[in-house]
């Protein structure tokens, strides 16, 4: 009794945790871990990861910061935290073939690959030959209770949002919200249950980072789906960025600033982009099979470090137009 | 003696200062949102939010109150029969993460889903409020099987006797002697129930649905700490008020009968009709509780692909995290009883407890904000380590343990920790000795509570845990919430199978 009394909460404490870089990361682990592995091999550089990073945590512990890097889904998160003076500058010399359009001034984060704004459909319930071509015309009656969208407290909803508004204006993004919202059959909380729900055939089709169309395309069951890249013919596909940034932590800072140049290297981009099925934002670099390379379609024309700049104002439009806390 | 008196003066002046600094940080931040005044849609929707939050606080909280009683007086005052059976499986549910119990609803009976496909039409649309109640009684009724059940088993059969001594039937005796007496830990078991639905954010989004509580969450996630932190204050203040409420009604209404000597329940015996009604309504709350969610996790476990490897680390440190914090509570036992003697009726220490208990009110991920904002400053280097987590799980579960653990320790009389102190046993052996065979059942219910909670408890590993520490819950809502279900069934079927370990082990013996 008295044993394991003093010896339980021993063995917890003394859970060993130093290691010499520590990754935070809001992206699958199983994505993460082989790139962390090879990262460990090339440099001899122990790391130690946590997944399921949240931004809010980020900020909380800036006094003292426990983790190096942070990998993440959002790059206008990244920017809203260099913003907030969570994260470090650094120089990179290196032609590393990413548009200064997806990373910041100051090199503290960096875009990897490419995250679209698509309309994923069924192809059971509609054709290609149908579907709505741009995001405007989800306000047309036509579609009333047909399609699915996330509610404006998703973070890539909000940064959609942030893109719009920056190119549309806030007139007219507000009035897209008003009537979308209206016109949407289901306001869900993430893009899992759009992805679901429009591969069982319980809508036609929905607004979903292209990562989900790749997973739905995955399933055993329900996978007949397709994606339109909306707008080509005028403004473009809003493009996210999946990414790294530096935290400002100055603790291992060598090792987060070697892992930082470690992982900007051709090959090590691809490893990031291909072990997710995602489309690498280096054009230098082959997009999976399933995907179609940035290259080949029209991106919004837009730099994502405004997002950041800009997520305040989004979040209070989205406000206006009552779309944070709908749900359907 | 003068040595224990000691020490639990020191043990609650840190306990109260544990629980207080995060409380803390949260009013810094709520007041800093207040400063500038800048709600956004909060102030349109707060009405609506509020109605939302009480409906279903009020509702789920009755129902679920409700049945957890039916079945722990089915299970210990009837001659049902299977008893042993039906002990482990109520409180099974509570091991069932009930937003995995709502994917698995989801996955049912959603517009074209299994069932509707299969029925070619659908049966129920469960988005929205009916479906949240439906799915929260599920999976919160357990907390009031538990509590009452050991409340129940400590009435002897001389209660009864008396009764029928004194001219009552059945119905009146149970109505007026059982239901009076089972009145705390009816309203214990209220409170848990609705304060854990008060504070739930899961499933009341996958449903589709609006309350307060994913107001916050809505407020974090576009990383507006400061008006999160107000809402949460907001529901702090509701949850105290029931809290009070519910001191309000105890104390108006007194009793105190109970001993702690065990006695023989006396067994009402259920005629054939009784019986099968009895029977169906168990079964019926076992295939929806358990069997349903649990048939669904293994579908999806036989049926995606699923990386068998490495499930055992999280398994592992899941359940050390949880047997520690529970085993910590039982050890406590005398100590808090000793303080409650001391103390028990002093103003700062009762309104210690009401703050301590309504935290629970506050969800989880705002607790744990706070325990970072704490523990960075007060641990310095040590802040990577699972110190910062110990005392997250301290702060949202003690409070809850000891409730449940709390009707018991009243009926002990302080003469006997007393007794056993002066004869020169320690603390531990005290424990063993006079607490534990004394207060089984009430501390075994607590510990199984408490245990069961922090298996299937997310936020606070979730933001708390240190690097390279896999949790199960933590593991399981990462790939839930990327629908990628093969694999978060296996993690949810670890939790549950490690709560379905311990719960026979604990109550066989007690």
């Amino acid at each position: 009794m008295r044993f394991i009394a003093f010896f339980l909460p021993l063995s917890l404490i003394a859970f060993d945790l130093w290691a010499d870089l520590i990754v935070y990361s809001s992206r699958k682990e199983k994505f993460v871990r082989p790139l962390l592995d090879k990262f460990e091999r090339e440099t001899k550089i122990k790391t130690k990861l946590l997944s399921g990073v949240k931004v809010i945590k980020i900020l909380e512990e800036q006094r003292y910061p426990l983790g190096n890097v942070f990998i993440s889904n959002d790059v206008g998160q990244l920017e809203f935290l260099r913003l907030k003076g969570a994260l470090k500058g650094i120089d990179i010399r290196a032609e590393i073939g990413i548009s200064q359009k997806f990373r910041a001034k100051d090199n503290s984060w960096v875009g990897l690959t490419a995250r679209s704004r698509i309309l994923m459909y069924n192809t059971d319930l509609i054709s290609q030959k149908k579907m709505p071509k741009t995001l405007w015309d989800l306000t047309l009656p036509q579609w009333k209770g047909q399609f699915a969208i996330t509610s404006g407290g998703n973070s890539s909803m909000i940064a959609h949002i942030g893109a719009l508004r920056s190119t549309w204006g806030e007139k007219k993004t507000l009035e897209w919200m008003k009537k979308v919202k209206e016109n949407a059959g289901a306001i869900t909380k993430g893009h899992t249950d759009i992805r679901m729900a429009v591969g069982r055939g319980e809508f036609k089709f929905g607004l979903v980072n292209n990562y989900y169309y790749h997973l739905q395309k995955l399933e055993k069951k329900h996978n007949r789906v397709a994606a339109v890249y909306p707008d080509q013919g005028g403004m473009g596909t809003f493009t996210n960025s999946a990414g790294v940034a530096l935290l400002n932590n100055p603790k291992n800072f060598r090792e987060s600033k070697a892992f930082m140049r470690w992982i900007v290297e051709k090959e090590n981009q691809k490893l990031f982009a291909h072990a997710s099925l995602e489309v690498p934002l280096n054009p230098a670099l082959k997009a999976p099979k399933e995907a179609k390379a940035v290259h080949q379609y029209k991106t919004l024309d837009m730099a994502l470090d405004t997002l950041g700049k800009n997520w305040p104002k989004s979040k209070k439009l989205i406000e206006r137009a009552g779309l944070d806390l709908a749900v359907k | 003696m003068q040595t224990l008196s000691r020490w639990v003066g020191g043990g609650y002046s840190a306990a109260a200062l544990l629980f207080s600094l995060p409380l803390f940080s949260i009013l810094q931040k709520a007041f800093s949102a207040l400063g500038v005044w800048d709600f956004g849609s909060f102030q349109k929707h707060l009405f609506t939010l509020l109605f939302n939050s009480f409906t279903i606080v009020a509702v789920t909280t009755t129902l679920s109150v409700s049945i957890g009683f039916l079945l722990a007086f089915l299970v210990v005052k009837t001659d049902l029969p299977g008893k042993r059976f039906w002990e482990v499986v109520f409180v099974l549910p509570l091991g069932i993460p009930s937003y995995i119990g709502a994917i698995a609803y989801i996955s049912l009976l959603a517009p074209k889903a299994i069932l509707s496909d299969w029925l070619g039409r659908e049966l129920w649309n469960i988005y929205g409020a009916d479906g949240v109640i439906f799915i929260l009684t599920l999976f919160t009724f357990p907390y009031s099987f538990l509590i009452c059940r050991s409340q129940l088993k400590k009435m002897g059969a001389h209660l009864e006797e008396s009764a029928f001594d004194l001219g009552a039937d059945r119905f009146r005796t149970i109505m007026g002697v059982f239901i009076p007496l089972c009145r705390p830990a009816l309203f214990s078991s209220a409170l848990l129930a609705g304060l854990y639905v008060l504070a739930d954010f899961g499933t009341i989004a996958l449903l589709r649905f609006n309350t307060l509580t994913t107001a916050v969450f809505y407020q974090l996630n576009s990383f507006h700490r400061e008006n999160a932190a107000l809402l949460g204050l907001f529901l702090f203040l509701l949850a105290l008020a029931g809290v009070c409420l519910r001191d309000y009604l105890l104390e108006k209404n007194h009793h105190e009968s109970l001993t702690g000597k065990t006695e023989a329940v006396f067994v009402y015996p259920l005629g054939s009709v009784a019986r099968a009604l009895a029977l169906v309504f168990a079964g019926l709350l076992f295939f929806l509780s358990v069997a349903l969610p649990l048939a669904t996790l293994s579908y999806y476990l036989f049926t995606e692909e699923v990386d068998f490897t490495k499930w055992w680390a999280p398994c592992l440190n899941t359940f050390l995290m949880a047997f520690a914090l529970a085993f910590s509570l039982v050890l406590s036992g005398p100590f808090v009883s000793y303080g409650l003697k001391v103390w028990g009726n002093h103003f700062g220490a009762k309104l210690f407890r009401k703050i301590a208990f309504s935290l629970y009110g506050i969800p989880s991920i705002l607790l744990a904000l706070g325990v970072i904002f704490v523990a960075q400053t007060a641990l310095g280097r040590f802040y990577g380590t699972v110190i910062p987590l110990a005392v997250g799980l301290f702060i949202r579960f003690f409070p809850q343990g000891l409730e449940a653990m709390s009707w018991g320790q009243k009926s002990l009389g302080q003469n006997l920790l007393d007794a056993s102190f002066d004869l020169g046993h320690g603390y531990l052996s005290t424990l063993r000795r006079v607490f534990l065979p004394l207060l089984k059942g009430s501390v075994a219910s607590a510990f199984l509570l408490v245990f069961v909670s922090v298996l299937k408890e997310l936020p606070m590993p979730l933001l708390l845990r240190p690097p390279g520490m896999e949790i199960l819950s933590v593991q399981l809502w990462i790939d839930a919430s990327e629908g990628l279900y093969g694999q978060a069934s296996l993690y949810g079927l670890m939790i549950v199978v490690l709560s379905m370990l311990a719960t026979p082990l604990i109550l066989k013996r007690y």
